[in-house]
């Protein structure tokens, strides 16, 4: 393994990313507080929004409440999803070492090309700010450090529209005194706990016995002793198909209580991620059904198979095993599937094989992928909203408007 | 919306597809800025989005490369 302590790591982190889009898109938009979403929730808010107090997750009620002011903008996942690609596609003119964090976030190794860029980490990343900012109009702020942990430590530090480079000798400064919440993996459910033990700082989290943390915590207990004094040996890795898992979702609107209407957009779900996964060229053998109540109470039910599977109908009939052992006669919202545990596909007819319904597919999957999703699709699907978005394991899961 | 228009194009090496003025209800518009582009697959194509503006109102306008349709989808008052 490389040496942890010489590796330079960099995190580029758009600022507030989809009002960004927005506000650049919409010059009207510029410097008022705007808030991306549905009538619900909001997904994303401008920095503008922000000083109000205006946070993501929030309902769009009570944004409006402590923002009277606040415009909110339907959301438009093709133009961020489209922009994310194009920025990321930059990425590999710095370094082949890329790890796609989220939509909006991707951790560089510039260990081994730093060399090319005078040596300067805040150099090169002055270049790659520069080159989004005349492309698209909008900022990312880039945190540099010797892991990926204080990189995105230096990131948030550097927010908005900034760099912050935070070398070893310096960490332990800055740990001292920083909020736990600051670090990335500690969320408020965790702040809570640590709170409760007198632990506030990270600099308290460091100090506090390593026994008792891994008593109260398990194995994470030493991940966190880790975290607070400034260690993380995880490596900037490109997500391989193993950890990758193909996905679609959808917001019901104003959610549905007949549960055969949710089996309809499983169904419509299950066939899109299926065309998905065999465009991809792969099978895949964990099915997770996701549900979202309309009280926001979501949960997921996971069935691994023996078989790799790839066709809509196979990936349903496991979604409906799954969907039809779940609490009944609330409301549901949300409906989301995918397949994980991807591998490469190498299909082979064997004997006793439904070889019509493969053709079937293949014929399926050559009009849909010329023509567009949905030139055929089920008469079913006619009862249903259709078109839905999509999830990958590094976009976030929105409810917007579509 | 979604109405299709004439539109006058530069092909750029640089920057693609430059629209410069588009038909629209029988006015010709003079596209003074491109605010963003982006583009959205569509089966084996690609649909281009363009958010332009004529210096009063903002469009934005579609190209479906299959097609060779260009199309105005949504309008703002600026």
């Amino acid at each position: 393994m490389k040496d942890c302590n010489n590796k330079i790591i960099m995190l580029i982190d758009m600022d507030a990313f989809f009002a960004s889009c927005e506000q650049q898109e919409k010059p009207f938009l510029r410097g008022k507080p705007i808030a991306v979403g549905g009538k619900n929730v909001v997904a994303a808010c401008s920095y503008e929004a922000k000083r109000y107090g205006v946070k993501s997750g929030m309902s769009t009620f009570e944004a409006l409440k402590i923002c009277p002011d606040l415009i909110v903008v339907p959301g438009d996942m093709e133009k961020y999803a489209s922009t994310s690609r194009e920025i990321m596609r930059m990425l590999p003119d710095y370094t082949p070492e890329i790890e796609i964090f989220s939509i909006d976030e991707a951790f560089l190794d510039i260990t081994s090309t730093i060399k090319f860029w005078n040596n300067d980490p805040v150099f090169l990343a002055e270049h790659l700010r520069r080159r989004i900012r005349k492309r698209f109009g909008i900022t990312a702020s880039v945190g540099i450090s010797y892991n990926k942990l204080i990189a995105k430590l230096a990131a948030s530090m550097a927010k908005p529209d900034g760099v912050k480079y935070i070398e070893k000798n310096d960490t332990h400064e800055i740990l001292e005194n920083l909020p736990v919440d600051e670090l990335s993996g500690i969320g408020r459910k965790l702040k809570i706990k640590l709170n409760e033990l007198g632990i506030a700082t990270c600099g308290e989290l460091g100090k506090f016995p390593v026994k008792i943390l891994r008593r109260l915590f398990g194995q994470y207990g030493m991940i966190l002793h880790y975290m607070a004094i400034g260690e993380d040996k995880g490596e900037v890795k490109e997500l391989t198909p193993k950890n990758r898992s193909i996905g679609h979702s959808r917001t019901i609107p104003g959610g549905v209580k007949d549960y055969n209407i949710a089996r309809i957009y499983l169904l419509r779900l299950c066939e899109m991620v299926g065309r998905r996964v065999r465009k991809s060229g792969f099978v895949g053998r964990t099915v997770t059904l996701t549900i979202r109540y309309d009280d926001f109470f979501t949960f997921s039910r996971q069935k691994s198979l023996y078989d790799y599977i790839d066709a809509g109908e196979d990936i349903y009939k496991e979604a409906l095993y799954l969907f039809d052992r779940i609490e009944t006669g609330k409301s549901i919202r949300l409906v989301g599937i995918s397949l994980s545990g991807l591998v490469k596909a190498s299909r082979q007819i064997t004997i006793g094989e439904n070889t019509d319904n493969i053709r079937f597919l293949h014929a399926l999957d050559s009009v849909n992928n010329r023509y567009g999703e949905d030139t055929i699709k089920r008469a079913s699907f006619s009862l249903i909203d259709v078109p839905v978005k999509s999830i990958s394991n590094f976009e976030k899961h929105l409810d917007l408007k579509l | 919306m979604k109405k299709e228009i004439k539109v006058g194009v530069i092909f750029d090496r640089d920057n693609g597809l430059r629209p410069v003025w588009f038909i629209y209800m029988n006015n010709k518009h003079n596209i003074k800025t491109i605010t963003y582009r982006w583009r959205v697959k569509k089966g084996l194509s690609y649909i281009e989005h363009y958010s332009v503006s004529d210096g009063q109102n903002l469009y934005e306008i579609t190209y479906d490369r299959i097609n060779t349709i260009w199309k105005l989808e949504n309008t703002y008052d600026i």
